[in-house]
């Protein structure tokens, strides 16, 4: 393969970032951003590249022959994507015999497009029927899955809502969201008499707690990504505290005392 | 433990871990085997708590079925393995205790906070080190895993 112009180093990069930024933003692990940005950037034909990625921004420097290429690219967490991850980790592993840069940059910019594997409508009675179930894992009753998933429902809605009307602060989106639920969960239990408000209350935010962040910290941690691994501990932490203030919120206005 | 309970146990981890899927845009078609991987991981943790193991060695071993289940889909439909593994770990995650923790602390219960706090922390490394145990067991198995292209970069320059 012929080396690569200083034009073409600078296509590589961008297209290394776009990808990293993706995996990035769609929960992915650094480690794993890293290495799909390497399968495509030694594909496209870097000889050499130092990449380097943290939940919060990322470096890349791809080399070819005399010429050298680094960027930074600034992002930030923003969700969780399964189906974009599985698209960025196909075309690194089984799309690239042949590739042009045109050819990946055109199929990224599809992956980017590409629209959620099901309308964002369904994940209200997913989420709805998810959170009355660990109602029950907890021990409750038929009013404990209803008051939770009455919760989840309501909270997922406002969090879309929320997300559609420009109000993209994920933390203050929890605060509010986890306010609703519980207040919403203590309702519903109160109004049907139900016999465990707390498990109603706290399965209904169970939705809210940042799993992902938490889990993707510790195995960014098994994986010496150390500054990695303590970014996501903290942004977990972070977004607890605000479901906190939510619950806390709702359990002044009721007066309600959970927990003994 | 009836097997009447377990079933229900089974029904109840697999709705959570589908419900998830769903948010979490998992690729249709595979939301069911995210749904009985989170179910598997689930009913062997409630199991061994039934037989009075500790919820923190159950949890471990909950979320060694979860790696190794999510290996065997992984390799099975050529997808990455945390598309299984991040789904299905969400029954075990320490929801309640983290949030004990918060509502402890905010009404200034600090001993019962900070024990709460540390078992959630348990339940947390329980989790990671068993996906870690799941992903050295799978190693074992396949060592041809990484491309050429891939062990290049790795190598590089050290």
């Amino acid at each position: 393969m012929p080396g690569l112009t200083r034009e073409e180093l600078n296509d590589l990069v961008d297209i290394m970032l776009d990808i990293g930024q993706l995996m990035l933003q769609s929960g992915a692990a650094s480690f794993r951003a890293e290495r799909t940005m390497a399968l495509v950037g030694l594909a496209l034909g870097a000889e050499q590249l130092e990449i380097y990625v943290t939940p919060t921004g990322m470096v890349a420097t791809a080399i070819c022959g005399a010429e050298q290429r680094t960027r930074t690219r600034r992002t930030g967490p923003s969700g969780v994507n399964m189906a974009r991850i599985a698209a960025l980790n196909s075309l690194s592993r089984y799309e690239l015999d042949g590739a042009t840069l045109a050819s990946v940059r055109e199929r990224v910019n599809v992956i980017k497009t590409q629209p959620r594997e099901l309308p964002a409508w369904t994940t209200i009675p997913a989420v709805a029927a998810a959170c009355g179930a660990f109602a029950l894992i907890l021990g409750g009753r038929a009013p404990e899955f209803l008051a939770a998933a009455a919760g989840a429902g309501l909270a997922q809605a406002l969090r879309l809502w929320l997300h559609h009307v420009g109000m993209t602060n994920p933390f203050a989106a929890t605060v509010l969201a986890a306010f609703g639920a519980s207040l919403m969960a203590w309702g519903v239990d109160s109004l049907i008499a139900g016999k465990h408000i707390e498990l109603a209350v706290i399965a209904s935010v169970l939705l809210l707690v940042p799993g992902v962040p938490l889990v993707t910290s510790v195995i960014d941690l098994t994986n010496e990504d150390l500054v990695s691994g303590v970014t996501r501990g903290v942004l977990a932490l972070v977004l607890a505290l605000s479901i906190g203030i939510g619950v806390m919120l709702t359990l002044w206005i009721t007066g309600l005392r959970i927990l003994p | 433990m009836t097997v009447l309970e377990l079933a229900q146990q089974v029904v109840w981890g697999f709705v959570a871990t589908f419900g998830f899927g769903v948010l979490f845009n998992v690729p249709t078609r595979m939301l069911v085997f995210c749904g009985l991987t989170g179910a598997a991981g689930h009913a062997c943790r409630w199991a061994l708590v039934q037989q009075d193991v500790h919820m923190v060695s159950a949890t471990f071993v909950g979320a060694v079925v979860v790696g190794l289940l999510g290996y065997a889909e992984a390799q099975r439909f050529h997808l990455p393995r945390s598309i299984f593994t991040v789904t299905g770990i969400i029954p075990l995650v320490p929801g309640v205790p983290a949030f004990e923790t918060l509502v402890y602390l905010m009404r200034d219960s600090i001993t019962e906070g900070l024990a709460a706090a540390v078992t959630t922390g348990l339940r947390s490394g329980a989790i990671a080190s068993g996906l870690v145990a799941a992903r050295l067991l799978s190693l074992l198995v396949d060592k041809a895993h990484r491309g050429e292209r891939l062990r290049r970069w790795q190598q590089r320059g050290d």
